[in-house]
């Protein structure tokens, strides 16, 4: 069996004193769809940040293609097909919608060009109207479909959502929806963060649960689904 | 530290004209502008890279005196200043790479502590390699003449090229800053620094072109200035302090901020200087203080 797109193996990460990821491993195959579930300060965000390099682990380890990149610099691990979309958009304000988009704009690791500026903006009428604005004149979800659109062209082999359709209003989460079912049927490894349970066990092949930085579930949608005791201990649903 | 004005003898009945007043409002755009070149690099760096960089005073001094020399060796400004453009690119670079690249993760006590390290490196260097005397550098023959503007007024040529080549330089600057990928990525990386790297950009790039193109900018202010200022041991310390006034009064880290703070300390100093000599000393402290406790991130600076 080949080595998983991305992987944590055993990771224990501290900010500070505080223990945040007691011994979390995780896996991502190529083309696959996992969604990391759990309740606020679970550590769901440590875990993503900690696999993209923003934050070293303690111990444990971070695996690209097998190839150990736990300590190596953010953009070294984006650089090798790893695409963020952060808690909070991280749009850059200063900067126009087209700026925006283009900032990281290049040909994925094996030269393709699947993602370009005009798919984007076909796929976010949105943003072809308000290209000229600057970041911080566009509406939450505005910014929402550009910070896809920008992962997106960088043309990726993986796609992170950090609580993507958090604060959005239900059309524009039902847009978001439908953009993620497209990435992954596109053949990009998501790994999707929210809370919106039903969306994520209808579009993920399977889901991981969170509770104070230790795994308690990983299974299918349908075996998530199947225990409610389980989802209304660790999800409150 | 300012140089003779326009003209020689006595200068206070003058002053009191038309002419003197616009040879002023001149000499207050010409200055203005040139704090410009020397604060624009210093917020740049600040903005982008966190650095505080004192020495920045020092990489004017380093323009001059290289200015002097190669004038001294050639006979041509026109050579010197693409050589101090050059060599700041050079210099810019080399420092970066081997130097503050290191410290972006440090304490400011280690930031401050290696510019003013620096400050004595340079200025050592300088006293070993120039030594510690004035030196004037004679204006090019060619431009060694004055416009006639109105009845009874002429202004330098020379000043008018300053002007021109300055301003020159702040357009390029804006358009590179504010239309061009690297820039974009530039103010990215001012503002969300994690951000850009997380989307797989090498900042270590990005430091570095802005730190080359600040130190240039403040080696190319030197040049320039050098005929119009004389070259002297410490020269660029008066103007680090002005242009950290410009600097905040601007907003950190705001290029226009700058531009246009820049323009407003020139004519408050040249103006001051020529009207109000005993305030003129005050004078840009006080709009310091005022504008800090009016809004605190300067005038152009992002409101948190």
């Amino acid at each position: 069996m080949s080595a998983p797109l991305l992987a944590a193996d055993n990771l224990h990460t501290y900010y500070g004193e505080s223990h945040i990821l007691r011994g979390i491993s995780l896996t991502l195959a190529a083309g696959e769809t996992v969604g990391l579930m759990g309740r606020n300060g679970m550590g769901k965000t440590t875990l993503i940040r900690t696999m993209l390099g923003l934050v070293k682990p303690r111990s444990g380890r971070v695996t690209i293609d097998g190839a150990d990149v736990t300590g190596s610099d953010p953009f070294r691990i984006a650089q090798r097909g790893i695409a963020y979309v952060p808690e909070g958009r991280g749009i850059f304000a200063t900067l126009r919608t087209m700026e925006n988009l283009t900032i990281a704009e290049r040909p994925g690791l094996d030269g393709s060009r699947q993602w370009t500026v005009d798919r984007i903006l076909d796929l976010f009428p949105r943003l072809r109207e308000r290209q000229h604005n600057m970041g911080h004149q566009l509406s939450g979800g505005e910014q929402q479909m550009l910070a896809i659109g920008r992962a997106l062209l960088t043309n990726p082999r993986v796609l992170i959502l950090d609580e993507a359709t958090e604060g959005l209003a239900p059309l524009i989460r039902d847009e978001i929806w439908r953009t993620i079912r497209l990435v992954r049927d596109a053949g990009i490894a998501t790994l999707v963060v929210d809370k919106t349970v039903s969306e994520v066990t209808a579009v993920a092949d399977r889901v991981v649960v969170l509770v104070k930085g230790e795994l308690v579930f990983a299974g299918t949608p349908a075996a998530l689904l199947a225990n409610q005791l389980l989802m209304q201990r660790t999800l409150g649903v | 530290m300012r140089n003779d004005a326009w003209g020689e003898g006595n200068l206070r009945p003058r002053l009191m004209t038309i002419s003197g007043l616009l040879a002023q409002c001149l000499n207050s755009l010409q200055y203005g502008l040139l704090l410009f070149l020397i604060s624009s690099g210093l917020t740049l760096i600040f903005g982008v890279l966190g650095v505080i960089n004192l020495a920045h005073g020092s990489l004017y001094m380093i323009g001059a005196y290289a200015t002097f020399v190669v004038v001294r060796a050639t006979g041509s400004l026109w050579i010197a200043l693409p050589v101090a453009m050059l060599g700041g690119i050079l210099l810019g670079g080399l420092l970066e790479r081997y130097l503050f690249r290191h410290f972006y993760k440090r304490e400011h006590l280690d930031q401050v502590l290696l510019t003013f390290a620096l400050i004595l490196l340079f200025e050592e260097s300088r006293s070993l390699l120039v030594g510690n005397d004035f030196y004037s550098v004679p204006i090019p023959t060619a431009l060694d003449f004055s416009i006639p503007i109105v009845e009874g007024f002429s202004y330098a040529a020379y000043r008018f090229v300053v002007i021109g080549v300055c301003l020159v330089l702040a357009a390029a600057l804006f358009v590179w800053i504010e239309r061009t990928k690297m820039g974009a990525i530039i103010r990215a990386a001012a503002e969300k620094p994690e951000m850009v790297d997380a989307l797989g950009i090498d900042p270590r790039r990005v430091h570095m072109t802005v730190f080359a193109v600040g130190t240039a900018l403040a080696l190319t202010a030197g040049a320039l200035n050098a005929p119009l200022s004389s070259v002297y041991p410490n020269m660029g310390d008066g103007l680090l302090i002005i242009s950290f006034v410009v600097v905040v009064i601007g907003g950190l880290g705001s290029i226009s901020g700058a531009f246009w703070s820049a323009l407003l300390i020139g004519t408050i100093d040249t103006m001051g200087k020529a009207y109000a000599p005993k305030l003129s000393g005050l004078a840009i402290y006080l709009l310091m203080a005022i504008v800090l406790l009016w809004r605190p991130t300067g005038l152009f600076g992002q409101r948190t």
